[in-house]
């Protein structure tokens, strides 16, 4: 379907850092927002930043973010034209893309239709092998027997993975190493998937034993042009969530990016896909790559992708909505630079990563060339467990990948968030590890490197100077007078300003 | 004179030689600092160490010197945090919700031993015994919503 509506006003469906960014780009383009909150969220920078706000009340993601006909119903009283999803709550709902056009409303995102398709793990497979693009080896079959399975399983060839069917975090999974293991490990995942799910069936993968997270941005307008915007590589992952994302990725040359970025386009081209999405991909290290899931949405990473390729993700999306055709060619698009981004999440990495909750105190803000900080809090929030806990994304660009690591681990000296638990120092310690400027970025990489990323020991003379900023702060008071009474004392002091 | 702090949780002794609003020479873990306070703003404040500027950005009891965090109060506000009431009590180390109780009242548990499991911010945690005893009471129940602080289970 193409809508030719110019877009005038966008009602923002999400929160927090990804409102405030999606609000960047309607103000540049003078295109007025909507925003939404809760009742616990009025002191967010998010609630107030749009041209309107409404409260959604308290209570329930159900009652509020999730509830499909409030928003619809808030969107179409603000007289919006369209509604942005941003990533996570309804972004990849076909069912609320399909409401948000039958209420005559533009969903900036693809075809509802697209959204079901790539949205389920079976549909979604089948396609992509129609289309030529290769997934895991695997077996996904009914028939459950030991001797049928066993067949399978030597067909996939070892090492090899068993997974319960209706599984998820690692419950009824097993990695079997060769054919004698097999018939016990399967005994084991269907025992402990029975337990966990109330279903034993299993299905078979082939096992990568150091796997990389490659993922390919694509854009697609109406006007039958499906671009990609090249690589972003996540493998860094702790809790099967990403931590670190960045564009290029150190394990893709040429020839490699060429055979990926083939395979997306013909995704998108196959399914006549709409807007921004994400071709998620796993790369053995024999080069060989198979097809993961496809994000049709805005991902948490973009700002990677904008600072290579130096375009911004959601004016397109929002120009594709409207029907305008992208200005510009595959050709025109080139990658400039490095870009990492570190997601800071509210949590104690020293201690399994466990949530951690309180009033921020002080964000900090970031004073190096090149970088971006996309956040959705002010100081004097409080962080809190009825939300996700990533609280922001810093973003560094460089002429090279060094260059970026550098920037971004000198950012994380700034940006703070003192008050709460963060894993800040975490990040720098991997942007840091020699093993990670060297590129051996593998999904397991924080479980690998588990004792190299342990803190390091604070140096006395850095103990020594907290010490004294903490005998000069109790002393505050009493400086001040000083500085109004002893003239010379204060240009003494602050000789080593001069300069600047 | 000497002075005690606690410094990122840990007792420390500092014997403060000289102090005036805009210089401190003390005695920390044997050696001796000579630091001049160079300017304070908002939230930061540039020393002089060894004749160079070394920038500090500080909130409340935080204290951030080259990216390091460090947290410093004086003793009497930290020691009742830390001791007092906590003796014989378990509680909840964040809020959230508790999903599974393992123990029951009458249980001996050792350190280590894995007492329930909440969820908080979509994720499980379990939440094991950093004590030796019995449980004498557990004050919740499966699929209670706790606030982060609270006791949760009495040991006798």
């Amino acid at each position: 379907m193409t809508n030719m509506k110019q877009i005038k006003k966008i009602f923002i469906a999400n929160r927090g850092e990804i409102a405030l960014r999606i609000i960047k780009t309607c103000k540049e383009m003078g295109i007025k927002t909507v925003t939404i909150y809760t009742d616990e969220e009025k002191n967010l920078p998010h609630s107030l930043a749009g041209d309107e706000s409404y409260c959604l009340g308290s209570g329930p993601l159900s009652e509020t973010y999730l509830n499909q006909d409030k928003l619809i119903t808030i969107a179409k009283k603000a007289q919006a034209d369209a509604i942005h999803p941003g990533y996570g709550f309804l972004s990849e709902k076909a069912i609320f893309a399909k409401k948000v056009e039958s209420n005559g409303l533009i969903f900036i995102g693809p075809d509802s239709l697209s959204i079901e398709l790539m949205g389920d793990k079976k549909t979604s497979k089948i396609k992509i092998q129609e289309l030529g693009v290769p997934s895991i080896p695997g077996y996904h079959g009914d028939n459950q027997e030991l001797s049928n399975l066993k067949n399978e399983a030597t067909k996939i060839g070892y090492p090899l993975l068993i997974k319960a069917s209706a599984g998820g975090g690692g419950k009824g999974m097993r990695i079997v190493e060769q054919e004698s293991e097999f018939q016990s490990a399967l005994e084991a995942a269907k025992r402990e998937s029975l337990n966990a799910f109330g279903d034993d069936t299993v299905l078979l993968e082939k096992y990568i034993t150091s796997p990389r997270h490659i993922e390919i941005q694509v854009m697609s307008d109406t006007h039958g042009q499906h671009f990609h915007l090249f690589e972003r590589e996540c493998s860094i992952q702790r809790r099967y969530q990403k931590i670190v994302e960045e564009s290029p990725s150190p394990s893709v040359n040429a020839e490699l990016r060429e055979k990926m970025t083939a395979a997306a386009i013909a995704i998108t081209r196959g399914i006549n896909y709409r807007g921004a999405g994400t071709i998620e991909l796993i790369l053995d290290t024999d080069g060989s790559f198979y097809f993961l899931e496809m994000n049709t949405r805005l991902q948490v990473e973009h700002p990677v992708t904008e600072m290579v390729i130096g375009l911004d993700l959601v004016k397109l999306q929002i120009l594709v909505a409207q029907g305008d055709k992208l200005p510009f060619k595959q050709e025109d698009l080139k990658q400039n630079g490095h870009a990492i981004e570190v997601r800071l999440y509210a949590e104690d990495p020293d201690n399994n990563f466990l949530p951690s909750t309180g009033i921020i105190k002080s964000i900090g803000e970031t004073s190096v060339l090149h970088t971006r900080l996309d956040c959705g809090y002010v100081d004097g929030n409080e962080v809190s467990i009825s939300f996700d806990p990533m609280l922001a994304k810093l973003i560094a660009w460089g002429e090279n990948r060094n260059v970026a690591a550098k920037s971004l681990a000198l950012a994380l000296d700034e940006v703070l968030f003192l008050g709460v638990q963060t894993n800040r120092d975490y990040l720098k310690r991997i942007l840091t590890l020699p093993e990670y400027l060297e590129g051996k970025t593998y999904t397991h990489f924080v479980k690998t490197y588990e004792n190299k990323l342990r803190p390091q020991e604070k140096s006395k003379e850095a103990k020594a100077l907290a010490i004294a900023a903490f005998l000069f702060s109790q002393k505050k008071s009493s400086n001040e007078d000083v500085s109004i009474n002893n003239k010379t004392d204060v240009w003494a002091a602050l000789s080593g300003f001069r300069n600047i | 004179m000497k002075k005690q702090f606690v410094l990122d949780n840990e007792i420390i002794d500092v014997d403060v030689i000289e102090e005036n609003p805009s210089f401190v020479l003390f005695n920390f873990n044997g050696e001796e600092y000579s630091v001049s306070l160079g300017g304070a703003n908002q939230g930061k404040m540039v020393l002089n160490l060894k004749g160079k500027n070394r920038p500090i950005i500080l909130a409340d009891k935080h204290y951030v010197v080259d990216g390091r965090e460090f947290i410093i109060e004086a003793p009497m506000r930290s020691r009742s945090k830390t001791r007092g009431p906590d003796l014989g009590q378990m509680k909840s180390p964040m809020p959230g919700k508790i999903l599974k109780i393992f123990v029951k009242v009458g249980d001996t548990i050792s350190i280590g031993s894995p007492l329930l499991v909440m969820e908080a911010m979509k994720m499980e945690h379990t939440i094991k015994s950093s004590k030796e005893g019995k449980i004498e009471a557990i004050l919740y129940k499966e699929g209670d919503q706790v606030a982060g602080g609270v006791e949760l289970i009495k040991l006798c």
